[in-house]
């Protein structure tokens, strides 16, 4: 029903007259569910929200060359995921921050952020998760989160299931750690 | 019992809610900041339509000809580097002595030059006033024997 659907928007979007409608329902269709996405990876609103922007833009940009091999929704995750890692990387070269200092920053300014509403508990885990390294954060955010099939995962981050269900075990095995440890 | 409290913390027991929020009707607003960032950078693209196609076409080909011309720059040097490498260090000594010279060199004469300009300018003159006043007395008045001259000589 949903690739129909998608199917359908994709045909609209293809179409000059209907290509604005078109695009403007795919962004009111996906825009929570890659706000959500990007926003684990990233914490802060203002970073996410830059991010989404861009990832939108791009996807404007590339939604005449998407050859439907594979569903849209993977490949806008793709395209918002590589973006917020990219976002992620040039903010560490930026301020020259080795990973142990990023894991501080940013442990500070969720201890700030306005738009934190979580209780204690849900802070640690937050913390805890920004210890984890990068793609084991995104698995675990992902999984433990959205509930993603390690199917779909596979396909948005290019990584065998095997590898996937493994890099989530120590994920969760390394956030247990910390959450006894602090 | 064991102490509730102490009880060290665990993933299933913290409550599995998203714990961010983001500002008011930020998802009603979303897709309407979309839309005009897309139209500004269309209009953008109407105003300089001539120059962005132009640039888009020639962009590979000045990449392609940037990459040559530096392909052709390391390989000359490095051609010339590796064929005559003493002859690049000689030359380099030659250089140095040369401006090692020319620098004392340089530095001495305009020393001297300093010093001595005034007085020899001075006995310059002073040795043509005293020819000048020796010429005008030979020839003022027929003073010049010629006879006395040849019999000097």
């Amino acid at each position: 029903m949903q690739d129909q659907s998608d199917k359908e928007l994709l045909k609209l979007f293809r179409i000059s007259s209907s290509r604005n409608y078109a695009f403007d329902m795919i962004v009111r269709k996906y825009q929570e569910r890659l706000y959500w996405h990007v926003r684990k990876i990233i914490l802060n609103h203002e970073d996410t929200d830059d991010i989404l922007q861009n990832t939108f833009i791009k996807i404007w940009n590339g939604l005449d060359n998407f050859r439907e091999d594979s569903h849209l929704f993977t490949w806008l995750y793709k395209i918002a995921t590589n973006e917020a890692l990219n976002f992620l990387k040039s903010k560490k070269r930026r301020y020259f921050l080795p990973f142990s200092d990023y894991e501080h920053s940013a442990g500070r300014e969720l201890e700030s952020d306005p738009y934190f509403n979580g209780d204690e508990l849900q802070m640690k885990l937050q913390k805890a998760i920004v210890t984890l390294p990068e793609k084991q954060r995104l698995v675990f955010n992902m999984k433990y989160f959205d509930e993603m099939k390690y199917d779909d995962m596979s396909k948005i981050l290019d990584t065998s299931v095997g590898s996937l269900k493994a890099s989530y075990h120590h994920a969760v095995k390394k956030i247990e750690k910390y959450l006894n440890e602090n | 019992m064991q102490d509730k409290s102490k009880i060290p913390p665990r993933l299933s027991e913290i409550r599995k809610e998203n714990p961010f929020s983001t500002p008011d009707n930020y998802f009603d607003e979303f897709p309407g900041r979309i839309r005009s960032r897309i139209t500004a950078r269309e209009e953008e693209s109407k105003v300089f339509p001539t120059f962005e196609k132009i640039w888009q076409v020639l962009r590979p080909q000045l990449a392609l000809v940037a990459i040559i011309a530096g392909f052709a720059f390391l390989g000359y040097h490095g051609f010339r580097f590796i064929s005559e490498p003493d002859q690049v260090d000689v030359s380099g000594d030659q250089i140095s002595e040369f401006f090692e010279f020319q620098y004392y060199n340089y530095d001495h004469s305009l020393l001297l030059s300093e010093l001595d300009e005034e007085d020899l300018l001075e006995d310059f003159y002073q040795e043509d006033e005293e020819t000048e006043a020796y010429i005008e007395y030979l020839t003022w008045d027929d003073n010049l024997d010629l006879y006395a001259i040849v019999a000097e000589f």
